[in-house]
C-alpha cells in the first residue's frame, strides 16, 4: 500500500513543508508491512440462497458433490451446464478458474432461538456465536469477537475496513457487526461506519479539497484531542466501557488522519478514472441530508444496479490504490422495500416489476399468482443477480491486477430464506499469492470458524508469529470451537 | 407536584448516606401501605454484571453538543449544523449511549460544526463583547487569558486546571495575524473550534471529586463531582449542559451536599425549561420526533395536508406537557382527553377546519380520543400511507407502553391485491400472518394490541367502517399477567392505564432515557417500589423523574477495579 509520511503529506498538501512532529498515536499500532497488496474483498447479501435446504429447490449450487473434506475440479463448461440447469452459481461461469465454491459451512450455532438476520450476519463473519444485549430482542446483537474485515483492516493495513452498503437506506448488518461486543472485552474499535451511497464513498475515498492551512490547522486539533484521549485513557478510574468509547473515538481520529493520506494517495487515480469523472458529473449520484428523498427513484429497480455497480467499482478502485485493505460490502438490493424484480435493464422482463418484497418470497409467503414457480423463478433471480455482481467485483479486481493477492469473498448471512444457519453458501475468487485452491467445489462440512481461519491464514494474519489457527470459534457459555484449517481448500503450508 | 421525599430518600440518597430515611411513602397522597416499598441497599445489586453506573465519560446528544456550542461560541447568529445521526436502531432514545459512540464519520461531522460555529463566533462586529468578560484588558496576555478562563469554563464545565491553560495559551499563541487584533481573532476562532472537538467538551465526565474519591466511598460508589451533577441534571432536564447561572451555583457551593442537591433538583424541575428533558422523553416515547416525516396518500386522505405532521408532533407535546404540568403521570397519559388542535388538525378529528386558526387551541375530544395513543399523530404513525399498520401499533404499544419482550421477526410486508372478501385492514394482516411460522407471536402477541386502535384509519381518524365493512378491534392482551379482552381501545386504554404493567414500563423507560442507558438494577428497584403503591397514588411524571435524577444511579458512579 502507499504510505505517505506525515511529512511528505503535509508537501503535498500545501506545496511545502507545514511540518508538525510525528505522532505515535497517528501511527497504525499494529500495522506491519505485507509482502504485497493483500486485500480481503467480503461480498455479502441478505435471505440466503436458493439451495436444496429445507424446503428449498436446488437452484444455486453447479451438480458437483465431492466428497466430505475434499475437492472436484470445476470449469467454465461445468458452469455452462450449471446455468443451463438453472443454477446461479452458472453465472460464474467465465471466471471459473478464478473461484471456488465452499459447501457444508455451518455456522457455530445452528439450532434454538438462532433464527434471524442478525444472528446470521454476526456469526457468518465472525466464526463465533452472539449473544443479545436484551433477551428475545433482535436489534441488539453482539458479536462476541471481530469479524475478519476488521481483524484484516487492523493487522495488515492499521485501518479500519472501507465498509458499503449497496442501495442506500443503510440497513442494521454494519452496525450491528460493528458493535461487536462490549460485554466481553472482546470489541474491537474501528469497526467504521457504512457508506450506502457512492457519491459520499467517492468523497470518503478519494476527495481532498481543503487548503493547506485548514488542513494543517485541523491536524493540530486531531493532534489535540488525541492527547485529551491519551490522557483521559491512562485513568485508573475507567470502566470497560469507557475504555471502549474512549478506544473508539481514539481510533475514529487516527482514521480521519490516515483517511487524508490515503486519499491524497489515491487522488491522481480518481483524477484520470472514467469512472470518478462519471460518479462526479452524471448526476446520477447526489450527497447530503434529503438526497434520497426521492423514494421512488431511488428504490427504481434501475437504480438499483446503477448503484451497486459503481459502489463496487469504487471499492475496487480503493484497493487498487491502496485506500484500503479491507472491503466490506452489503447488498441492500431486496430488502428494506426494495420491490426490485432483479432483473437486469434491457431484460425484456424489466417492466413488469415485482409485487412483493424479497422478504416474502423468501419465506415463501402466499399472494396472489404465487406459487412454488413463481418463488423459485425469483429466489434464482435474487441470487443470479448478487452472483452477477460479485463478478463485476472479481472482474475489477483482475483488470487491477490484484485478484490474486487476496481474496473476495461471497457469502449469504443465512442458508436459506428460512434463516437457516447451516450450508451457508461461500464462494472465493483470489487465492492470497497461490495458497488457496481456486477452480474448485469443495465439501468443507464443517464450522466457520474453519473456513475463517484458513482464509485469514492465507491472508497473513497471525497469532503469536505465526499463521493464525482459529478464528472466532467462540461460544456465549465460554465453550470454544476447534480451530483448524479447511485442507481442502489449501494449496500448501500456511507455516508461520 | 406530589412530594415523595420518603420514597426518594428510601431510593435515592441510601448510597449517599443520608441519614434517618424510612420506608414511609405517605407523601404521595395516601397512607401508608402495610407492605411499605422495600428497602433499597446501600449497594445496587447486581451492578456489576453489567458494568452498570461506571461509565466516567458520556457523549452528548447531537442536540445537547449543540446547545453546548452556543453557550461556548456565543454566536449572534448560530449555524445551521449537521451532527452525527444516531445508528440505525428501533426503540431507542437519542440518550442511549450505545447509540453514541464516536466513529470516523461522527469526527468529520462534529469537525465541520465546530468550525462553523467557530467562524460564526467571530463574523460579526460584536464579538469581542460577547466573548470576553466584562471588565477584560483590552489587550495582551491578560486578555488572552480572561478569554481562555471563561472560555474553558463553559467549555469544561468547571474552571481550567494550569496546564490546560498552557496548553490553550501556546494555541493562542501560535495564531497568525497581520496585526494583534487580526491575531487574537484568529486565536479565538481556532480555539472555540478546537475546545468543540475536545473529548472533555463532547463527553461529559462522571469521574467523582478527587477528594470525595479518596473518602470512604458508600456501597461501592461515589458521588460526582458537583459540576459533573449539575451537568448531568442540566443536560437531562434542560437537554442542554449548564449555563453561567448553573456554574455560578456550582461555584457558590450550592451542589455540595445531598441535600443541597435535592433543593436544587426540586428548583430545576420547577424552572419552566425543566420540561424540556421531559418532553423530549415523551416525544421519543410516543414517536412524535418523527410525526413530521409521514406521508399519506393524498388521493385517498386529501385532509392529511402536507406538513401536517409537524402540527401532530406539537399536538402530542402540548397534551403530554399540558398532563405533566397538572400533576399527571403515565395514568393520567393514557387516558386524557386534552388534545391542541388547529386548522390542519382539526379534520383529522373531525372537527370542522373554520373554527380553528394556525395556532393550537386547547380542546376536550370525545372519549373515543381518550390517551395520547388516539392522537392522530400516533395513530397515523402507526400506519402506511393509505393503511393501518396493526404490527407497528403493537410493537409501540408493546416496547414503550408494557415493556414486552420484543418478539424476532422481520417487518411484514402486504401484498399488492388481495381477494375481494379480504375488505378489512385486519382481514388482510390476518392473511399475511394469520398462519404458519408467523402465527405464534402475531395472533397472541403483536397484532392485538393494534387491533385495538382499529378504529383509526391511516391518516389517523376515527372511523366505524374499514373499507365499507364493520371494524372488528376486538381482541385480548395480557396486563398484569392477566388476559385482558377488549372491545376496542376505549376498554383497553384505562384498564392498562390502572395497570401495574404500564406504571412500571413508564418508570423504566424514563430512567433509562434519563441515565443513558439500560440499568437494570435501577429498573428492578423502581419496578419494584411503583408497583408497591396502589392505585390511588400513583406517581406523577415528574415523581419518577425525582426519583430517577435524585437516585444513586444518576448522582453517583461506580468505582471500578
Amino acid at each position: 500500500m502507499s504510505q505517505l509520511g506525515r511529512r511528505r503529506f503535509l508537501m503535498g498538501a500545501g506545496g511545502a513543508i507545514v511540518g508538525l512532529p510525528l505522532l505515535e498515536g497517528l501511527m497504525p499500532r499494529t500495522a506491519k508491512a505485507a509482502a504485497g497488496p493483500t486485500f480481503l474483498y467480503a461480498f455479502s447479501h441478505a435471505y440466503g440462497v436458493s439451495q436444496g435446504v429445507g424446503r428449498f429447490n436446488e437452484q444455486f449450487w453447479p451438480a458437483i458433490a465431492p466428497a466430505s473434506g475434499t475437492a472436484t475440479a470445476v470449469d467454465a463448461a461445468a458452469l455452462n451446464a450449471a446455468l443451463a440447469a438453472g443454477r446461479s452459481t452458472g453465472e460464474l461461469a467465465s471466471i471459473a478458474q478464478h473461484v471456488s465454491f465452499l459447501r457444508g459451512v455451518d455456522n457455530l450455532v445452528t439450532t434454538g432461538d438462532v433464527g434471524h438476520h442478525e444472528n446470521g450476519y454476526c456469526q457468518t463473519f465472525t466464526g463465533s456465536a452472539f449473544r443479545r444485549l436484551r433477551a428475545e430482542d433482535h436489534t441488539s446483537p453482539r458479536p462476541l469477537s471481530e469479524d475478519l474485515s476488521q481483524r484484516v483492516a487492523r493487522e495488515l493495513g492499521g485501518l479500519s475496513p472501507l465498509n458499503l452498503m449497496g442501495c442506500g437506506d443503510g440497513g442494521n448488518q454494519e452496525v450491528w457487526i460493528a458493535r461487536a461486543s462490549d460485554l466481553t472485552g472482546t470489541f474491537s474499535p474501528g469497526g467504521g461506519e457504512c457508506t450506502p451511497e457512492p457519491l459520499e464513498a467517492y468523497k470518503r475515498i478519494f476527495h481532498v479539497d481543503v487548503p493547506a492551512e485548514l488542513l494543517n490547522a485541523r491536524h493540530s486539533v486531531n493532534d489535540q484531542v488525541l492527547a485529551q484521549l491519551t490522557s483521559l485513557k491512562a485513568s485508573s478510574r475507567l470502566s470497560k466501557s469507557d475504555q471502549v468509547r474512549l478506544e473508539l473515538h481514539f481510533d475514529a481520529i487516527r482514521a480521519v488522519e490516515q483517511r487524508i493520506q490515503q486519499q491524497l494517495a489515491c487522488g491522481s487515480l480518481a483524477n484520470t478514472d472514467p469512472l470518478m469523472k462519471y460518479v462526479l458529473t452524471s448526476g446520477d449520484f447526489k450527497l447530503g441530508e434529503g438526497a434520497y428523498d426521492d423514494v421512488a427513484r431511488y428504490r427504481h429497480k434501475s437504480y438499483l444496479q446503477q448503484n451497486q455497480e459503481a459502489m463496487i467499482d469504487l471499492s475496487v478502485l480503493a484497493l487498487a490504490c491502496g485506500a484500503t485493505r479491507a472491503v466490506r460490502f452489503f447488498s441492500n438490493a431486496a430488502s428494506r422495500g426494495n420491490k426490485t424484480d432483479m432483473f437486469d435493464p434491457g431484460s425484456s422482463e424489466f417492466n413488469n416489476g415485482m409485487a412483493k418484497e424479497m422478504h416474502d418470497y423468501s419465506h415463501q409467503l402466499t399472494g396472489p399468482g404465487d406459487n412454488a414457480d413463481t418463488w423459485n423463478d425469483r429466489l434464482r433471480r435474487h441470487d443470479a443477480w448478487h452472483l452477477r455482481r460479485f463478478k463485476r467485483v472479481v472482474e475489477g479486481l483482475k483488470t487491477h491486477n490484484i485478484l490474486d493477492n487476496g481474496v473476495a469473498m461471497y457469502f449469504s448471512e443465512q442458508g436459506n430464506g428460512d434463516h437457516s444457519m447451516t450450508n451457508i453458501p461461500f464462494i472465493l475468487a483470489g487465492n492470497c499469492g497461490g495458497k488457496l485452491q481456486n477452480g474448485k467445489v469443495i465439501a468443507a462440512n464443517c464450522k466457520n470458524n474453519k473456513l475463517l481461519a484458513t482464509v485469514g491464514a492465507a491472508l497473513g494474519l497471525k497469532d503469536g508469529g505465526s499463521a493464525i489457527t482459529q478464528f472466532g470459534g467462540l461460544y456465549e457459555d465460554g465453550q470454544k470451537e476447534p480451530g483448524g484449517y479447511i485442507e481442502a481448500l489449501k494449496t500448501t503450508s500456511f507455516g508461520t | 407536584m406530589v412530594r415523595s421525599r420518603a420514597l426518594i430518600c428510601s431510593l435515592g440518597f441510601a448510597a449517599l448516606g443520608v441519614a434517618g430515611c424510612t420506608g414511609d411513602i405517605g407523601g404521595l397522597g395516601g397512607s401508608t401501605p402495610t407492605d411499605g416499598p422495600p428497602t433499597v441497599p446501600e449497594v445496587l445489586p447486581g451492578e456489576s454484571a453489567k458494568g452498570e453506573g461506571g461509565m466516567s465519560y458520556m457523549r452528548l446528544t447531537g442536540a445537547q453538543w449543540e446547545a453546548g456550542a452556543k453557550l461556548v461560541a456565543r454566536p449572534l447568529k448560530p449555524p445551521a449544523v449537521s451532527l452525527p445521526p444516531s445508528e440505525p436502531a428501533r426503540f431507542q432514545f437519542d440518550s442511549d449511549q450505545e447509540l453514541l459512540g464516536v466513529r470516523e464519520g461522527a469526527v468529520t461531522k462534529i469537525r465541520e460544526a465546530a468550525e462553523a460555529y467557530a467562524d460564526a463566533a467571530v463574523s460579526d462586529a460584536d464579538w469581542l463583547g460577547r466573548l470576553l468578560p466584562t471588565g477584560a484588558p483590552a489587550s495582551g496576555d491578560a486578555r488572552i487569558d480572561a478569554f481562555l478562563n471563561s472560555m474553558l469554563l463553559r467549555a469544561f464545565r468547571r474552571p481550567p486546571m494550569t496546564d490546560e491553560l498552557t496548553a490553550w495559551r501556546a494555541r493562542m499563541a501560535a495564531a497568525t495575524g497581520a496585526n494583534d487584533a487580526e491575531k487574537f481573532k484568529n486565536g479565538v476562532r481556532g480555539s472555540l473550534s478546537a475546545v468543540l472537538q475536545m473529548p472533555l467538551f463532547v463527553y461529559r465526565s462522571a469521574v467523582g471529586a478527587p477528594s470525595k474519591i479518596d473518602a470512604t466511598p458508600v456501597g461501592g460508589r461515589i458521588p460526582l463531582a458537583p459540576s459533573e451533577l449539575a451537568t448531568r441534571l442540566s443536560l437531562a432536564l434542560f437537554d442542554a449542559p449548564p449555563d453561567d447561572a448553573m456554574l455560578a451555583s456550582v461555584a457558590k457551593g450550592d451542589w455540595d451536599s445531598p441535600e443541597k442537591y435535592l433543593t436544587v433538583l426540586d428548583a430545576a424541575l420547577a424552572d419552566p425549561r425543566g420540561k424540556i428533558g421531559l418532553s423530549k422523553f415523551h416525544e421519543q416515547l410516543y414517536f412524535a420526533d418523527q410525526y413530521p416525516q409521514i406521508t399519506k396518500d393524498a388521493a385517498r386522505f386529501p385532509m392529511f395536508q402536507a406538513g401536517v405532521g409537524v402540527h401532530l408532533r406539537e399536538d402530542l407535546l402540548r397534551s403530554v406537557d399540558a398532563v405533566v404540568a397538572a400533576g399527571g403521570g403515565v395514568r393520567e397519559l393514557l387516558t386524557t382527553r386534552i388534545a391542541f388542535v388547529n386548522a390542519q388538525t382539526a379534520p383529522l378529528y373531525n372537527l370542522n377546519a373554520v373554527d380553528y386558526t394556525q395556532d393550537y387551541k386547547r380542546v376536550e375530544l370525545g372519549p373515543e380520543r381518550a390517551g395520547v395513543l388516539t392522537r392522530a399523530g400516533w395513530v397515523a404513525w402507526g400506519a402506511g400511507s393509505s393503511d393501518r399498520r396493526q404490527v407497528v401499533r403493537g410493537l409501540a404499544m408493546l416496547h414503550n407502553v408494557l415493556c414486552e419482550s420484543y418478539p424476532t421477526g422481520e417487518p411484514q410486508t402486504f401484498p399488492a391485491t388481495y381477494p375481494e372478501n379480504l375488505k378489512t385492514s385486519r382481514k388482510r394482516l390476518e392473511s399475511v400472518v394469520g398462519g404458519g411460522a408467523c402465527k405464534g407471536c402475531h395472533s397472541e402477541i403483536l397484532n392485538p394490541k393494534g387491533y385495538a386502535f382499529e378504529h383509526f384509519d391511516a391518516a389517523g381518524m376515527y372511523e366505524a367502517l374499514d373499507n365499507g365493512e364493520a371494524v372488528d378491534s376486538t381482541g385480548s392482551v395480557k396486563v398484569d399477567g392477566v388476559a385482558v379482552p377488549f372491545k376496542d381501545h376505549t376498554e383497553l386504554l384505562p384498564k392498562l392505564a390502572e395497570s401495574k404493567q404500564a406504571q412500571s414500563c413508564y418508570a423504566r423507560r424514563m430512567s433509562h432515557y434519563f441515565l443513558g442507558y439500560e440499568h437494570s438494577t435501577m429498573e428492578s428497584l423502581l419496578v419494584a417500589n411503583v408497583e408497591k403503591l396502589t392505585a390511588e397514588r400513583r406517581l406523577s411524571s415528574k415523581d419518577v423523574a425525582r426519583i430517577v435524577l435524585s437516585s444513586p444511579a444518576f448522582t453517583t458512579r461506580k468505582i471500578t477495579e
